[in-house]
């Protein structure tokens, strides 16, 4: 137990003499370029590729639009439906006969 | 460092200026970041971001607190995204079937002497399981050797919680260590 505590105390100790360490190679000349080079030049393109955020609101947006567009279609489906039943009962009713069969009774 | 002169020729975009900070402060920005995240090929790509982002956002710098603060501040809220990147990543992979954590391997720092290699790599490994604040609290003021009053200011907090942090991170490393030996 004596013998962990002094152990301890030692690990706690090993950065005191410790330096700090230095950049790597080329860094400043890394960093220069990267700030000077047109690249890091703030485009649209950029703004739009490194955020993901818009990446993933505009997949949501997409999708939304999506199932607005199948709602839609099957909407306007059934309506195309019940158009063509009405002519019919339509029809039905000119000629003086019973019609009784809907769309709905299938 | 602090000279208006100097940081108005930064906020024009001077080369000669951001060579001459990158001069200045290249090895604590970096030395800062090896220490919190632990891995030399991100501390030096989170360093080169560090620069980016002085270089980018100097003009909204009003001269209200040091420039190294500022840049101090940077580096520090850059590490711990990576570290919060990583380990949510880490949460995504262990869903994965069959996946098996491998251990993190020891994390030599090149600035430790070479008698205390051993040592300083278990403090270092104990030091990744505090939590953040602690952690960053105790790499600015033993391996960087910040004065309380200058890691308040970059932490954004006072002197007590600081020395409230260090005291709790100093408990926790002993309770790390403490599992450590007994497990041995």
């Amino acid at each position: 137990m004596e013998a962990n505590h002094s152990k301890i105390e030692a690990v706690l100790k090993s950065l005191e003499n410790m330096e700090r360490a230095s950049a790597p190679p080329f860094f400043t000349a890394k960093v220069m370029h990267r700030i000077f080079s047109p690249a890091e030049t703030p485009g649209w393109h950029r703004w739009f590729f490194f955020r993901p955020a818009i990446v993933v609101a505009s997949l949501c947006a997409f999708f939304l639009l999506n199932c607005w567009f199948i709602y839609a279609s099957h909407q306007s489906t059934t309506q195309v439906a019940a158009t063509q039943e009405s002519g019919i009962q339509q029809l039905a009713y000119a000629l003086n006969v019973t019609y009784n069969y809907t769309l709905t009774d299938k | 460092m602090n000279d208006p002169e100097f940081i108005a020729a930064l906020q024009k975009g001077d080369s000669a200026a951001y060579q001459r900070l990158l001069q200045d402060t290249q090895h604590w920005v970096y030395n800062t970041i090896l220490s919190i995240v632990q891995e030399e090929a991100a501390a030096e790509d989170l360093a080169q971001e560090v620069y980016i982002s002085v270089f980018r956002s100097i003009s909204n710098f009003r001269g209200e607190a040091r420039l190294s603060t500022w840049i101090y501040k940077i580096a520090v809220s850059k590490a711990l995204g990576w570290i919060r990147k990583k380990k949510a990543v880490r949460r995504w992979l262990n869903w994965l079937p069959g996946k098996v954590e491998k251990e993190a391997a020891d994390f030599h720092h090149p600035g430790v002497v070479a008698e205390q290699k051993e040592q300083a790599a278990l403090l270092f490994k104990a030091i990744q399981q505090l939590p953040e604040q602690q952690r960053v609290a105790w790499i600015l003021i033993k391996t960087e050797e910040l004065s309380y009053a200058e890691t308040a200011e970059i932490m954004e907090t006072t002197v007590k919680a600081i020395e409230a942090l260090l005291h709790r991170a100093k408990a926790n490393l002993k309770k790390s260590l403490q599992t450590y030996y007994a497990s041995k």
